[in-house]
C-alpha cells in the first residue's frame, strides 16, 4: 500500500494561490478533478526513469479541459494516473472532495481502440456497463438508446461491430462510456485514427453531446486545432520531464461548431501562442500537429 | 516541379464498378487527371471514397470497368517492377534479413550480378533510407519505422519509374511518422523519382504535395489543387509563423472541398 502524506507536504492556501495564479482567473465553481503534485517515476534498465513531475491541474464540474503536447510529455501518463489504470509515485488525484484509486464506473474512458465486444451487437455494447450494475433490461436499453441517439447512432443499435466504421464504433464507445452517468469522461487521443472528415465530424458530434450533458471532459491530444476547438482550458505540456508548461484558458464563443472555423484570427492566435511556447524544442521532438 | 515535364501517368475517363451483394458499386467514376514525371502526387478524399482503388488500378493490381490508363503513352496491362507499390502492411519476408529481404528483387533479375554486387547495391538503399546498421537485422526484430524503411529500400533497389504509396506511414506513431516524411521527402529531391502517394491525413498531404487530387464520396474527382508551399515544409521551416498560416489556409482549403461534398460548413479562407 501507497502511504499518502498529502497534508505534510503540501500547504492547501499555497496550492490553491498557485492554481489561481496558474489559471489566471479563479476557478467558477468548485473544482471536480484536482491534481496536486501528481508524479510519477518508471524504473527503467535499472535506473528511475521521470515521465512525470509535479504536475498541478484543476477541472471544474461541467469544464472540457485538454491536455496537449508532444510524445514523451507524459499526459497519456497523466490520463492513466486520472482513470486509476497507473498509480501516480507522489502526489494526489482528488475527484469530487474524494482521493482517487483504482478504476471505476464514476470515470468514462474512451481510448484510440474502441474496445467493444465483437459478439454483442451496439447497443448490447452501450448496455455493458448498465448490465453490470443490475439496472434492468428495459431500463438499460431505453438508457442505451438514449446514448446512442446523442451520439448520432440512432438506427445502428442492432448492428454488429463488424458491420460498421471506425468512426461510428468510436461514437458507440462514447455512448458506453456515457450511459454510467461518469461524473468525468476521460479520452485518450480517441480520434487519431480516423481519417481527416471523420475526425472533424467526431469532434462535432462530442461537442454536441457535451453541450447537451455537460459531462466533465478530460481529453488528451498532440493535435493542437483539435484542442483548441474543443476545449475551455488547454494544459500545454513539456518533455523532459514531462511537466505543465502553460495552461490557456480557451474562450473561444461556443457552440464551436457553429461559430467557430480554424482559419478565424482568434483560433490562429491561440495556435500561434501554443508554438511559440515550444519554441525552444528541437524539431525532431515536436511531433504536434498543428 | 515546371509544367513543361512530360507525362508519366494518364488517366481517362476511368470508372470502375464492383458487384457486391447483387448490386452495382462505383467505386470510382470518370477520373481524368496526369501524373507528371518526378512530381510528388498526393490523392486524397473520405474513407471509401475510391482513392486506394484508384492507386491499385495505376499498379496494375486491378483493371477499369471503363476508361484508359496509360504509362509512359502504354497502357497498364498488370503489375510490373516499374511501378514500385508500398501499403500499410510491411511486406518483408520474415525469415531473410533486412539485406536480404532488400536483395530479393536482384535475384528475380536475371541480370548476372553476383553474390558481392546485390549485397553492395542492396547496402546503398539500405544506407539511403538510413538502416544500413541494422541490415543484420531480421523483420522480427524492427520497430515500425525501421520495416518501413526497410520496406522502402526494398522497393527502391528495383529502381521503379514510381513509387505508388497507400496509407504507408498510417500505422506509425507521430513522431515516426514526422522522420518518415522527411526521409521520403529528401529520397524524392535526391532520386527524383515520381511519387503517388494515397493518405486520408490532410496535413501529411499538404507537407507532401506538389498537387492534391481531392476524391468525393462517390468516386469522382472533386478537385485538382497545387501546392504553392516553398520547400523545405518540414522541421524548423513549419515554425516560421508566415509559412504557418499559409500551411493552414491550405490545408483549410482542401479541407472545404472534402466538407462541401459532405454538406458541412466550410471555413472562409483569408
Amino acid at each position: 500500500m501507497r502511504v499518502l502524506e498529502p497534508a505534510q507536504s503540501v500547504n492547501i492556501q499555497d496550492y490553491q494561490d498557485m492554481i489561481t495564479s496558474m489559471n489566471g482567473t479563479d476557478q467558477a465553481g468548485k473544482p471536480l478533478l484536482e491534481l496536486r503534485d501528481v508524479s510519477k517515476t518508471f524504473m527503467k534498465d535499472g535506473a528511475e526513469f521521470r515521465v512525470l513531475e509535479k504536475v498541478n491541474l484543476s477541472i471544474s464540474e461541467g469544464e472540457f479541459v485538454c491536455i496537449l503536447g508532444p510524445t514523451g510529455c507524459g499526459k497519456s501518463v497523466t490520463l492513466q494516473i486520472v482513470a486509476g489504470l497507473l498509480e501516480q509515485s507522489s502526489g494526489s488525484v482528488i475527484l469530487d472532495g474524494k482521493e482517487e484509486h483504482g478504476p471505476g464506473p464514476h470515470k468514462g474512458m474512451v481510448f484510440q481502440e474502441y474496445a467493444l465486444l465483437p459478439w454483442r451487437s451496439v447497443v448490447e455494447n452501450v448496455e455493458l456497463g448498465l448490465e453490470l450494475k443490475g439496472i434492468g433490461k428495459q431500463e438499460r436499453r431505453k438508457i442505451a438508446e438514449e446514448q446512442l441517439e446523442l451520439v448520432g447512432l440512432k438506427g445502428s443499435e442492432a448492428r454488429m461491430v463488424h458491420e460498421i466504421s471506425g468512426g461510428m464504433r468510436q461514437r458507440a464507445a462514447i455512448a458506453r462510456a456515457l450511459a454510467n452517468r461518469p461524473k468525468i469522461l476521460l479520452m485518450d487521443e480517441p480520434f487519431e485514427a480516423l481519417d481527416a472528415l471523420t475526425k472533424e465530424e467526431m469532434q462535432i458530434q462530442i461537442l454536441k453531446a457535451w453541450e447537451k450533458t455537460r459531462t466533465t471532459i478530460f481529453f488528451v491530444t498532440h493535435d493542437v486545432d483539435e484542442a483548441i476547438f474543443l476545449s475551455d482550458k488547454l494544459c500545454v505540456m513539456d518533455i523532459n520531464p514531462g511537466r505543465v508548461k502553460k495552461i490557456i484558458t480557451n474562450t473561444l464563443p461556443r457552440p464551436r461548431h457553429e461559430l467557430v472555423c480554424r482559419t478565424d484570427r482568434e483560433f490562429g492566435a491561440i495556435r500561434d501562442q501554443i508554438i511559440q511556447l515550444y519554441s525552444s524544442l528541437k524539431d525532431e521532438d515536436l511531433d504536434l500537429v498543428f | 516541379m515546371t509544367t513543361e515535364s512530360p507525362v508519366l501517368i494518364s488517366l481517362r475517363q476511368v470508372s470502375k464498378t464492383y458487384r457486391k451483394n447483387g448490386r452495382e458499386f462505383h467505386a470510382l467514376r470518370d477520373c481524368s487527371f496526369d501524373v507528371m514525371k518526378n512530381e510528388f502526387l498526393v490523392i486524397v478524399g473520405p474513407t471509401g471514397c475510391g482513392k486506394s482503388t484508384l492507386l491499385n488500378l495505376m499498379a496494375g493490381l486491378d483493371f477499369p470497368t471503363s476508361g484508359t490508363i496509360l504509362l509512359e503513352g502504354e497502357p497498364v496491362t498488370g503489375p510490373g517492377a516499374d511501378r514500385g507499390v508500398i501499403f500499410q502492411e510491411y511486406a518483408l519476408l520474415p525469415w531473410r534479413s533486412v539485406l536480404k529481404n532488400v536483395e530479393l528483387g536482384f535475384e528475380f533479375r536475371k541480370n548476372g550480378m553476383n553474390q558481392r554486387e546485390r549485397e553492395d547495391e542492396a547496402m546503398k538503399y539500405l544506407d539511403m533510407v538510413g538502416l544500413g546498421y541494422a541490415v543484420k537485422k531480421h523483420p522480427g526484430e524492427l520497430s515500425g519505422g525501421m520495416k518501413r524503411r526497410a520496406s522502402l529500400a526494398m522497393i527502391l533497389a528495383i529502381k521503379p519509374v514510381i513509387l505508388l504509396m497507400d496509407g504507408a506511414f498510417n500505422a506509425l506513431d507521430s513522431k515516426t511518422k514526422m522522420t518518415m516524411h522527411q526521409e521520403i521527402t529528401r529520397i524524392w529531391e535526391t532520386e527524383k523519382n515520381t511519387v503517388v502517394f494515397v493518405t486520408s491525413d490532410l496535413d501529411e498531404a499538404v507537407k507532401l504535395a506538389d498537387r492534391i487530387v481531392v476524391l468525393n464520396r462517390d468516386g469522382s474527382i472533386a478537385s485538382v489543387l497545387r501546392n504553392e508551399l516553398p520547400r523545405p515544409r518540414l522541421g524548423s521551416a513549419a515554425r516560421d509563423l508566415d509559412f504557418h498560416h499559409r500551411f493552414i489556409g491550405f490545408r483549410e482549403t482542401v479541407m472545404n472541398v472534402i466538407k462541401k461534398d459532405a454538406g458541412l460548413r466550410t471555413c472562409a479562407i483569408s
